[in-house]
């Protein structure tokens, strides 16, 4: 270590003396040195970032139960203490643990299915809900401090079970809702027991490792290992496998083949079936407004949410009457203002009006104040579903329809607020809206698993499709440039476990060119980037997506919203110039997340940074 | 307006590592030093709104952080961090002086570090993140501080190395 090396040291310590202290800016009196203590600056830096980075992954998981209950929320410390005194306690706590399993026995009459020498397993540390113990073709309650011998699994039921288990004492399990988990012993030799992960979603920590060896779970869809001795991983119906911190080697059971992940990143699997890492956004987001408790059905969206032009007010509105519209500045605070309106939301091309639905009518709401505009269709029965304003501002359209009835687009003109004209061709409710930029076309799409493109001026159909696999179009967006539609379709019903898609239309050979595939459930929402190169869905299962443009490839994700019981649907908005993101959930609540674009000779993707994750009340 | 917010975030997220460490390596405190380059990424923002002319924000970014640590250092007045203006413009010219390929070593070095073993991981979680001094460290791992020094000295030295030969390897095989 040279002179300069030993004297950062001391003051990265801070325990330089005086004395060092002016040799040490004697030494900086030369530019080599200076040199040097740049890139040691610099190395300061990434280090600190890489270790903040792995402490937000670390709390990527229980972020979002904490911040939304708190009461709930469990945390899973780290066991261990003073070395002195471990050794005792391992006894003590197989002492216990005998106590236990006798006092069970004896207790629950458990048919003597299995021996008392039997291998003990697992622990069980908290238990939510409705969790038992599976014997074979029985099931019983489980309790905290319950132990598990080897030939029992655990099954939670209901999405607010869970419960948390202690295997050995550097393992832990923490089983989510309507989970379902057994152990088997590894193949001869392997060693460590095999938790097999038969449904639901699992959080496993190794705090160490367990004799060496490694750690071994099961999933649908493959074999996860643990790789190094700290590690945490994450499986999930909506995020796959997801590695909080550590290293997992992951073995997909169709395909045969097998990918490397580490902490922060979760499996990405392209349609053909190829595995890739992509990142997980540890970001928080801010609480923009949260609605009142109502009941809402599972087949509709419960919430949307969009940005005004200027990017500096946020508007969401409610699937219920009685959630009404909010609308405010984007960063929040208590100037949020309150207005009627229902299910739907666009805003003028100005950003002064804003128009929402009522029932079978549009209110448009000048925001500049006085009572909303109305827009009363003669057809009474048909709700407002949807809503696009012409680029030029001077049209609206509005998809209507009412369930098992067909489906209509209204054209309104705006400039005398009469029904210019209605085009048919649905065959179910119209839940969908989007004009192309330069307002020739409307794309229209709904529960009748058909896009229709309309030409705007001619007034009529100009192509259809219908979506493959036939699924409701959720959501409709075009790309700035115009040249392609996104469209996200999924299951009618959001508790249906079938994965949704993001089709990308090309307009000049009507077909589509790519399917996005990574969501397991509905895609609900959909926004692009200003420049195009990316696309933000939001679905069912609870996650928000980040695609890459260029490769078709999602490359992050962000999963910052509660799950709502077995279903949830989540729209998201951009913010014009790409420095906000919204997504509004069926947990109620409206959420804004920074993002930053990150651009590099290659390409350029926007991230939702952990930037602004601890500080002030920016939001 | 936009697009230069836009371009100017961007160089910050790509350049926040130096700053980060300037910051840290003055204050000494990891959730100060967020919380102050939190208030160097909004007065950059606010600056690119009003219009300010920035040339070089790295530069401009630095100088703003050196303000604000020694605003910090005076608010604090504890004694326990080292206050010495001196070696901060000292510092700051250091890293005036040598702009960095920041983008390509900060990668090379994230895959260095990410391939670190635990027990060189837990050395600089001690030491950065938990910001524990060296005699703490000592006790807590029973090592000698001086091999604590020396491991951490070669640890970032090695970590150096590493990048290093990461962009060697690169610029052969593009």
């Amino acid at each position: 270590m040279n002179r300069l090396d030993e004297l950062l040291l001391l003051w990265q310590d801070q325990t330089l003396t005086p004395e060092q202290r002016a040799e040490l800016k004697q030494l900086l009196a030369e530019p080599a040195a200076r040199a040097r203590v740049a890139e040691d600056f610099f190395l300061t830096g990434v280090v600190l970032e890489s270790l903040r980075t792995q402490r937000a992954a670390r709390a990527f998981l229980t972020h979002a139960d904490e911040r939304n209950d708190p009461e709930r929320a469990v945390r899973l410390r780290r066991s261990g203490g003073p070395r002195w005194y471990r050794p005792a306690l391992a006894v003590a706590f197989l002492l216990a643990l005998l106590g236990a399993l006798l006092w069970f026995q004896r207790r629950l009459a458990l048919p003597p299915v299995v021996p008392v020498s039997a291998d003990v397993y697992a622990q069980f540390e908290q238990v939510h809900g409705d969790t038992f113990v599976v014997n074979q073709q029985q099931k019983s309650p489980a309790q905290a401090g319950q132990v598990l011998v080897a030939g029992q699994g655990i099954a939670t039921e209901g999405s607010d079970s869970e419960a948390v288990l202690r295997m050995q004492d550097a393992v832990r399990l923490k089983l989510g809702g309507d989970t379902t988990v057994r152990t088997e012993d590894d193949e001869p030799g392997a060693g460590g027991p095999r938790v097999v992960l038969e449904q639901g979603e699992l959080l496993v920590e190794v705090n160490r490792s367990v004799k060496r060896k490694q750690m071994t779970v099961q999933t649908p869809l493959g074999v996860a290992v643990t790789q190094t001795e700290e590690t945490a991983l994450h499986i999930s119906d909506a995020a796959r496998v997801a590695v909080v911190r550590g290293e997992v080697q992951f073995h997909h059971r169709e395909t045969g083949r097998s990918i490397r992940l580490r902490g922060g990143q979760y499996l990405a699997v392209t349609a053909d079936g190829e595995l890739y890492a992509a990142e997980l956004f540890a970001a928080n987001g801010r609480v923009w407004v949260t609605y009142p408790k109502v009941g809402l059905e599972t087949t509709s969206l419960g919430y949307r949410v969009t940005f005004a032009p200027t990017g500096q007010r946020l508007a969401a509105v409610s699937r219920s009457t009685e959630g009404g519209l909010r609308i405010g500045p984007a960063e929040g605070g208590d100037s949020l203002r309150e207005l009627p309106g229902e299910r739907c939301l666009a805003f003028a091309p100005d950003g002064q009006v804003l128009a929402t639905g009522q029932q079978s009518q549009v209110l448009l709401h000048d925001l500049a104040g006085g009572e909303p505009r109305i827009l009363a269709s003669p057809d009474r029965r048909s709700r407002v579903l949807c809503l696009a304003f012409a680029p030029d501002g001077r049209s609206l359209a509005v998809g209507k329809g009412r369930s098992k009835e067909p489906g209509e687009v209204a054209m309104w003109d705006l400039t005398t607020d009469t029904l210019r004209t209605v085009f048919r061709g649905h065959a179910a409710e119209v839940t969908a809206l989007a004009f192309s930029p330069d307002g020739k076309y409307l794309a229209s799409g709904g529960h009748d698993r058909t896009v229709v493109l309309w030409d705007v001026a001619a007034g009529q159909e100009r192509s259809r499709l219908l979506t493959v696999p036939s699924q409701v179009v959720w959501s409709l967006a075009f790309a700035p440039d115009g040249r392609t539609l996104a469209i996200a379709t999924g299951p009618e019903d959001f508790r249906l476990r079938q994965p949704g898609q993001v089709h990308l239309w090309e307009m000049a050979t009507e077909k589509v060119r790519a399917r996005l595939h990574g969501h397991t459930q509905a895609v609900t929402g959909l926004a692009f980037s200003a420049d195009g190169q990316t696309l933000i869905t939001g679905s069912a299962d609870t996650t928000v997506r980040f695609w890459d443009l260029n490769s078709n490839r999602e490359y992050g994700m962000l999963k910052g919203h509660r799950a709502a019981p077995g279903f949830e649907a989540l729209t998201v908005a951009l913010a014009p110039d790409g420095s906000y993101l919204a997504t509004a959930s069926l947990d109620r609540t409206v959420k804004v997340w920074k993002t930053t674009r990150v651009e590099n000779e290659a390409r350029s993707r926007v991230t939702v940074t952990a930037l602004l994750e601890r500080t002030r009340p920016l939001w | 307006m936009t697009d230069r917010i836009t371009r100017l975030s961007s160089r910050f997220m790509v350049e926040r590592h130096a700053l980060l460490g300037f910051i840290y390596g003055m204050i000494h405190n990891l959730a100060a030093a967020e919380d102050l380059l939190q208030e160097v990424w909004l007065r950059l923002a606010q600056a690119a709104v009003r219009g300010e002319p920035i040339t070089d924000p790295a530069k401009w970014c630095r100088g703003v952080a050196r303000n604000l640590i020694l605003h910090y250092w005076r608010e604090q007045r504890t004694g326990k961090v080292l206050a010495d203006s001196e070696l901060l413009d000292l510092v700051a010219q250091a890293l005036d002086e040598n702009p960095d390929p920041w983008a390509d070593r900060r990668q090379a070095l994230q895959e260095c570090i990410d391939q670190l073993p635990e027990a060189s991981r837990r050395l600089l979680e001690l030491k950065y993140e938990q910001g524990l001094s060296f005699a703490v460290m000592a006790q807590q791992l029973r090592r000698s501080i001086d091999s604590l020094k020396m491991a951490l000295s070669r640890l970032r030295r090695a970590l150096l190395e590493c990048a290093e030969r990461r962009l060697r390897l690169a610029e052969s095989n593009p």
